[in-house]
């Protein structure tokens, strides 16, 4: 769109923070947006002044001066939002409560490995030795992201850590409380997630993978897990096999094995 | 195989769309018998459900032979002969283990959608819509059948298919509506609405010993089926005051109980109709509560409304300050049929009632056009249409 989506190169931290307000800073509107801006801005402020309505003569105003300007705080407002974000990397906190006995629900996280079955953004968890362990990042082609990981906390049916090995190209730590619900409704589990850029500035495959993890996916990840905790499985819309969306083809044939033992 | 398809607002067509397959351990397909069209698929029909995609599977009431089980379904084999609930309900939830079925945690992919709207995630349904799942619906050949160990219930192969067949939805439902009323002996029990629902919370109202029941409707034929099948007391909104006449059956105490079987596509009458129906073609109100109003203002003190019929968004002008100078209770809510379904079926076994009472339209499946037509017209004394593959 305009000075670059955020999945393109992210400029390094300085540049981002500085609040200089030079006219090269300013401008986010391409020329020719701009001229169409002025036009469009000048024939809305005429048809509001001949019928006498202001609303029109301010949208057109508006649009008059950001096309003279070339700065629209829209697109501004939007911009340093995702960027700063960015560059601070996500850290999501999320909570479910899932109807099964804490050390199942525990036992479960505790194997790394199963996160793929409900973390949308995990291709890949592979278990290298004690306490590490292998992730590979969900992106498309030629996106990709991939990193080592320990344990760095584990307290059995309270507490479990993990984060990146240092010089990961994406820092990522991981933490899982767990607290049994009251009056035996199951087990709470509140769940932290960081992903940060290293060394505050990021390349491609990590800007878009920040730009993917939102609060809201994280919670529907989490039902996900809830559902694979309490049901066995994860429910899906589709009625064939080819429908389902884009899944790992190894899973995906272990699970038509299973279903048709 | 063919399915009927949703293609748009009143645009329903019977396409050919590949056979499900077993995907989850967990489920069954299941050949249709005989499925029908629910009051609640006109919803659909009309284009008041927002999240249906060109090409979505309708139907959610369907009974028939299970052909294959998943590997996770201990319970039914091929052959057997099941209704299946319309709501989809894993059976694990902490809903589930309180029969609460139809508010199942698990069952809806697309949970997120309807928890951005109501603040929790509902349940899946078949049939309805995306933010209710994206379920392939019942009104096909065959239908794809997830947490088969649960939901299914076995039918006798010597019950007619048409008696067993609302055992998937609107039995149930008429019957939690009354249910849902704490009826006690001597009450007055009026229901807005003589579609299929109606006429089976009337019959459940009786059933749990009401006194009298009150049938309201505008529908000549609705309103005769209410008296003679089930002998419920027959108003015709259009030609009597109904607070009025309530208060005259009832001593001028009001009813002591009030279904609400009309729900969102409500037909108004006079300043509050108009006000209503412009309103929602604005898009300033998603919902009609012209019923829902009525019963509430109808109600003697400390009584209760419940709503069967279905509500999906806001509605305007809600008497809350009548609801709460007489202490109401509203009970609402989509319906648990797991929880009442094999009760019902042994009343049914035990002839208490016939459920097919109701049919009044016998169509093949490649025939749901004219079928979704004449039902939303109310047209040809259409009151419920089932529909055979």
């Amino acid at each position: 769109m305009h000075q670059g989506r955020p999945e393109a190169v992210i400029p390094a931290r300085d540049d981002v923070w500085s609040t200089g307000l030079s006219e090269a800073h300013n401008v986010n509107v391409g020329p020719v947006e701009r001229a169409l801006s002025i036009v469009s801005g000048a024939m809305l402020s005429l048809s509001g002044l001949r019928r006498g309505s202001v609303p029109r003569l301010l949208a057109g105003g508006t649009l008059v001066y950001r096309g003279i300007t070339g700065s629209c705080p829209f697109y501004r407002a939007i911009e340093s939002r995702s960027r700063i974000s960015l560059l601070k990397g996500v850290q999501i906190e999320e909570s479910v409560t899932v109807n099964k006995p804490i050390h199942q629900v525990y036992l479960l996280w505790r194997r790394l490995e199963n996160l793929p079955r409900f973390m949308s953004h995990i291709e890949s968890v592979t278990p290298v030795g004690e306490n590490r362990s292998h992730w590979v990042a969900k992106l498309t082609v030629p996106f990709r992201l991939e990193w080592d990981a320990e344990i760095v906390d584990d307290e059995e049916n309270k507490k479990l850590s993990w984060r990146s090995l240092s010089g990961s190209s994406i820092e990522h730590t991981g933490t899982v409380f767990f607290h049994a619900a009251p009056a035996g409704r199951g087990t709470e589990i509140k769940v932290i997630l960081t992903y940060t850029p290293p060394g505050g500035s990021a390349g491609a495959a990590v800007a878009v993978l920040l730009h993917r993890i939102t609060k809201n996916e994280i919670r529907t990840d989490l039902r996900g897990f809830k559902a694979v905790a309490e049901t066995g499985e994860k429910p899906t819309g589709a009625i064939r096999w080819s429908d389902r969306a884009p899944q790992r083809l190894a899973e995906t044939e272990q699970q038509r094995a299973r279903a048709n033992s | 195989m063919r399915a009927v398809c949703w293609n748009g607002k009143r645009e329903i067509r019977v396409e050919n769309i590949p056979d499900p397959e077993i995907i989850n351990l967990r489920y069954a397909i299941v050949k249709v018998e005989l499925t029908a069209i629910c009051g609640s698929d006109l919803h659909l029909y009309n284009g008041c459900i927002p999240t249906m995609k060109t090409g979505d599977v309708l139907g959610h009431e369907f009974l028939g032979e299970v052909v294959a089980v998943g590997s996770g379904v201990d319970s039914l084999r091929p052959g057997d002969r099941v209704a299946v609930p319309f709501p989809i309900a894993c059976g694990n939830c902490y809903y589930c283990e309180h029969e609460l079925f139809s508010l199942c945690d698990n069952s809806n992919p697309n949970g997120w959608i309807t928890e951005n709207l109501y603040g929790q995630p509902s349940g899946g349904l078949f049939g309805y819509s995306h933010m209710l799942g994206g379920y392939a619906g019942g009104q096909a050949e065959y239908v794809r059948v997830p947490y088969a160990d649960i939901g299914p219930v076995k039918i006798p192969q010597e019950l007619s298919a048409e008696k067993a067949l609302f055992l998937t939805d609107i039995f149930p439902t008429g019957y939690q509506a009354a249910e849902s009323c704490d009826i006690r002996p001597g009450d007055a029990v009026a229901v807005w609405g003589c579609g299929p629902v109606g006429q089976f919370a009337i019959q459940s109202a009786f059933l749990l010993g009401a006194e009298r029941v009150i049938a309201i409707d505008r529908i000549p034929e609705r309103l005769e089926m209410a008296r003679s099948h089930s002998s419920a007391i027959a108003l015709n909104y259009q030609n009597v005051d109904i607070a009025e006449a309530l208060r005259e059956i009832t001593g001028g105490r009001g009813p002591d109980c009030c279904i609400d079987a009309v729900g969102l596509e409500a037909h108004g009458l006079g300043v509050a109709g108009w006000y209503d129906s412009t309103k929602h073609k604005l898009w300033l109100e998603s919902d009609r509560p012209t019923a829902l109003r009525q019963a509430i203002y109808a109600c003697r003190k400390g009584g209760v409304v419940s709503i069967p019929g279905v509500y999906g968004g806001l509605v305007d002008k809600f008497p809350i300050g009548a609801a709460f100078a007489k202490g109401l209770t509203l009970r609402l809510g989509q319906t648990h049929v797991q929880k009442y379904a094999r009760a019902l079926l042994a009343r049914i076994e035990a002839g208490e009632i016939d459920p097919s009472f109701v049919v009044t339209h016998r169509l093949p499946l490649e025939e749901a056009p004219t079928g979704y037509a004449i039902f939303n017209n109310k047209e040809d004394g259409c009151i419920k249409v089932v529909l055979k593959p």
